[in-house]
């Protein structure tokens, strides 16, 4: 269910596992749509992209073919957490990923979804509008923003799941009355100006920089790089705004559900960060040629009137015309409980969650949990048992561990530092990483298993040489120095100068963190094993009398259901951890 | 209290006439709010600063009493803090230690809490710098950090000092009165003759201490004079008692065949204390027996002795950890490293949180606090 970054990376999923696939969406037109910024990739998110990639996903080369501005973040700030981020010509992306779908097989189905189909429990399929009961041996819920979705844009308010689209009512009846716990979010976008009117010399030019690709070894054809243009708003820009706040629907309290921290509307910016006299505006072409330019960092819901105010004050938007304003949109989710890291909904074992119907936001976060669906709905379709990705391994696992096990109360950004083990999670080791599972899944690409495969020996025949003393250093011992690089290396081992680039530099990395990687390791493991520890047994916190009274408040209120949720409470101390422990000890043994 | 410069910052202040509640004035003073989370307690916090006569102050403490206020007990102030997170544990025990030693707060007011408070924030500003520093423009520069970072490397350096300082072998006294064997017990856990032990009363005239390996750890083992027994302990005999048992942590109550009661001063100050009956070859008594000469009851009390120990394990240790991640961090982050410098960053808090919320922190603490005057 859905066409958008989930949907299509689940279908395509099923498909590896030589499963049919059916998708439905409300309109064919819009498969693929990036209904915000047209932008793939950034810190972390770059190399879930590639995970995906790896994983048999689309999303990496489709952004790869349609790229139009590339830059890689934070590049001079540690290897770990370099992070690619294209620009794509919108229109073409989503082209791009109908095609996958053509070319891989997925049946394609417009209609719109109303119900779940079969009894609560025994989900075997949907009930669409028009096609009536379609049944399959699993079921992928990747709805979006369309589920009860409402628009938001000054006064005016409307059910629609996307500027100029319907949204899923019927279906959001329907889990309502399955007794689903659903919660609302809300997220926003920003408005959309015609380039003719903008005075691009009003404005710092960020040119591309860079090579680069996603899809590993498939880069598509160079098309040319456009710039991107950078402007700020002022003191004006900010008035504006405050002035049109009692306008706004965030502000009157006609939007209850919670929106993004990250990614704050610009009202939210001017209430919340009163001091920033400024905020900076990336103005990124939606197209090769296309005539609408996407202002990132002003996203909001202000009416109409008010958002041209603000452009009138921003160096080079005086003019601008608005081709799409900004709007806010607030649908339904389900809460956490309700599915499990494996992205299957815990009381119904035919029906599977992705992107933000559990709680996300961001293309990449949805694709990297569509693939994780699809691959779980294709195995139980297969008669396999699901299956989860670990923490330590992959940007996907963290995402799926973390959005199962708690219970969030704003849209889920993936960062890295989500990630214990960041220092292995890089983009540039994602086929090592990934290759294998995805080999053993069924899920790899022939030439992905055989280049890793090539990568793997060329790297342990070089590692197996740098284990010999040169100099009175180990090889290495040498690689782990702070200073040393390529070229260091290469004064010592010249030999190496023959070897694959990207072997030497696998070595050189993995040594470098490996310290931080042991410790990572050991902090999921000791998490895991506080998490294996059940807290349900415990009918009262209050009179436990090994632990700190402060921690028995605590508790009593927030009524974690592991070790591990204890852990992770603010004012909870390891001693109070260590006094649960006792006590649960003692309970066993009377 | 003590004013830092540092601390006064989180403060408004007023100057005024103190009136009590009928409307008098009491005094000029000075007043300083400190809002939730800035003050020593970390509660919100009124601070009167009033004129340096007794008179004066005690007519606003009446006065305030008077509206339904109380004074606090001793420590009561250090136990807040510690309670709402704003001091930890070590900062209870440096307090402690240096209301013992007759000083006042440090002079840099470098606190384990407040340590651990602006690393936090500083990882989270660099954190902020990685994962939105190019995309929206914002985050802490690497100067800002770097600066930052030395800073908060100087406090630890300090900190680590201190917890040298705090890091100590447990004391523990032997008492009793005269000719109950104690010299005897001394010379045997230290395992050789130290002072001259004879069976006539009253051979030992000094204060002895040692330092004593009982069952793998150290501690310090101290000899007294026996006591003279009754009301009158003599002046000069109270003081240098006073001095010799400062700091120490546990007290043996010996005596012959367990005759004799413990002192006053065992109770009324505290000390955890184990009663030996001693010369049992010769008779028996309550409380753990023991003779020498046998071996009997030996093992019991050197058992006793090694839990009383590990007062403050590894706390230096642990601080020179905290201490060398900073390094690490500072040097991560000129050689452009910021993913390397968080890594350590976060490292140090979790070293530091483990130092400062250490369950076997517990009992010093307690100890700490005891010690604290009201106003801490």
């Amino acid at each position: 269910m859905g066409g958008g970054h989930a949907g299509i990376e689940a279908a395509l999923a099923c498909r590896r596992l030589e499963c049919s696939a059916l998708l439905v969406t409300g309109r064919c037109a819009r498969i693929g749509e990036m209904s915000c910024n047209p932008a793939i990739g950034g810190i972390a998110k770059g190399a879930l992209v590639r995970e995906v990639d790896c994983l048999g996903g689309s999303m990496g080369e489709a952004a790869d073919r349609t790229r139009l501005h590339f830059r890689m973040l934070n590049r001079s700030k540690g290897r770990s957490v370099w992070g690619p981020r294209a620009q794509v010509d919108a229109e073409a992306y989503a082209r791009m990923q109908a095609g996958a779908l053509a070319r891989e097989g997925v049946t394609v189905l417009e209609d719109e979804v109303v119900a779940l189909h079969g009894p609560v429990g025994g989900v075997d399929g949907i009930v669409c509008a028009r096609a009536g009961a379609v049944t399959g041996a699993a079921v992928v819920l990747a709805t979006g923003t369309f589920l009860g979705g409402r628009l938001f844009r000054g006064e005016e308010t409307w059910a629609g799941g996307r500027f100029g689209d319907f949204s899923a009512m019927a279906l959001e009846s329907d889990l309502r009355a399955r007794r689903f716990h659903v919660k609302r979010f809300k997220t926003g976008t920003s408005p959309r100006v015609l380039r003719e009117s903008i005075r691009f010399d009003r404005m710092a030019r960020q040119p591309g920089e860079g090579e680069y690709s996603f899809s590993f070894g498939r880069a598509g054809p160079d098309r040319g790089s456009e710039p991107c243009w950078v402007t700020r708003t002022s003191r004006d820009t900010r008035r504006v705004a405050l002035d049109a706040l009692d306008r706004s629907p965030l502000f009157c309290g006609k939007i209850e559900g919670k929106g993004p921290r990250y990614c704050p509307s610009f009202e939210d910016k001017a209430v919340r960060f009163a001091e920033k006299e400024e905020h900076i505006v990336f103005v990124e072409p939606m197209g090769a040629g296309s005539q609408a330019m996407y202002l990132n960092g002003l996203s909001t819901s202000l009416p109409l009137d008010a958002q041209q105010a603000m452009l009138a004050t921003i160096p080079g938007l005086e003019e601008a015309r608005i081709l799409q304003p900004g709007y806010a949109v607030e649908y339904t989710l389900l809460d956490p409980e309700e599915f499990d890291a494996c992205m299957l909904v815990r009381k119904e074992p035919k029906l599977l969650v992705a992107g933000q119907v559990c709680g996300t936001s961001g293309y990449e976060e949805a694709a990297g949990l569509g693939v994780l669906a699809g691959l779980n709905a294709g195995r139980i379709a297969r008669g396999e048992h699901p299956v989860q990705l670990e923490r330590s391994e992959s940007y996907i696992g963290v995402m799926a561990d973390d959005l199962s096990s708690r219970s969030w109360c704003e849209p889920y950004r993936l960062f890295s530092s989500r990630a214990e083990n960041r220092m292995h999670l890089r983009e540039e080791n994602a086929d090592r990483r990934m290759v294998p599972v995805a080999m053993s899944w069924g899920l790899a690409r022939g030439e992905d298993v055989r280049r890793v495969d090539r990568l793997e020996r060329d790297i342990s025949r070089i590692r197996a040489l740098l284990e010999g003393t040169r100099k009175g250093v180990a090889g290495t011992q040498l690689c782990r120095r702070p200073s040393t690089g390529r070229a260091e290396l290469l004064g010592v081992w010249p030999e190496l100068a023959q070897e694959d680039v990207r072997a030497v530099e696998a070595i050189l990395l993995d040594e470098r963190y490996s310290g931080y990687i042991d410790r990572a390791l050991r902090r999921i493991d000791q998490r895991r094993q506080l998490e294996s520890v059940s807290l349900e047994s415990v009918a009262d916190f209050s009179c436990i009398e090994e632990i700190c009274i402060e921690a028995r408040e605590i508790l009593g209120r927030m009524r974690p259901r592991t070790l591990g949720e204890a852990a992770s409470l603010a004012g909870v101390r390891p001693s109070d951890l260590d006094g649960l422990l006792l006590h649960l000890g003692r309970g066993c043994s009377t | 209290m003590g004013l830092d410069p540092g601390r006064l910052s989180g403060a408004r202040r007023a100057v005024g006439l103190f009136r009590s509640g009928s409307g008098e004035a009491l005094d000029q003073v000075v007043a300083l709010s400190w809002k939730k989370g800035s003050s020593y307690t970390g509660e919100e916090m009124v601070e009167v600063i009033c004129h340096g006569m007794d008179q004066a102050a005690d007519r606003i403490v009446s006065a305030v009493v008077e509206e339904g206020g109380r004074a606090a007990l001793p420590g009561e102030f250090t136990r807040r803090g510690l309670l709402s997170g704003s001091l930890t544990r070590l900062d209870v025990l440096v307090l402690g230690r240096r209301s013992a030693e007759g000083q006042g707060q440090g002079a840099a007011g470098a606190t384990a809490g407040s340590l651990l408070r602006r690393l936090g924030e500083v990882e989270r500003e660099l954190e902020g710098r990685l994962e939105f520093g190019e995309q929206y423009g914002v985050g802490i520069s690497r100067e800002e950090a770097a600066a930052a970072l030395s800073e908060l490397l100087e406090r630890a350096t300090e900190l680590e000092g201190v917890a040298a300082a705090l890091e100590r072998p447990a004391r523990v006294v032997i008492a009793g009165p005269v000719n109950a064997g104690k010299s005897t017990l001394f010379n045997t856990l230290l395992g050789r003759e130290r002072v001259v032990a004879s069976q006539s009363p009253g051979t030992t005239r000094d204060w002895v201490s040692e330092s004593a390996e009982v069952e793998g750890v150290t501690v310090r083992l101290v000899d007294t004079p026996g006591e003279a027994g009754g009301e009158h302990e003599e002046e000069a005999g109270r003081v240098c008692r006073e001095e010799m048992t400062a700091g120490s942590d546990a007290v043996l109550w010996l005596s012959e065949g367990g005759a004799s009661e413990p002192s006053g001063w065992i109770i009324d100050e505290g000390f955890e204390m184990l009663r030996v009956s001693s010369k049992t070859d010769l008779l028996r008594g309550p409380g753990v027996n023991l003779s020498c000469r046998t071996g009997e009851g030996l093992d019991e009390i050197r058992t006793w002795i090694s839990r009383r120990v590990d007062l403050l394990p590894g706390l230096s240790e642990g601080m020179t950890e905290v201490r060398r991640h900073l390094e690490e961090a500072v040097s991560a982050l000129s050689s452009a490293r910021e993913d390397m410098a968080c890594e350590e960053i976060s490292e140090a808090r979790r070293k530091l949180r483990g130092i400062v919320n250490g369950q076997r922190m517990e009992k010093a603490v307690e100890a700490a606090l005891g010690m604290l005057c009201v106003g801490k």
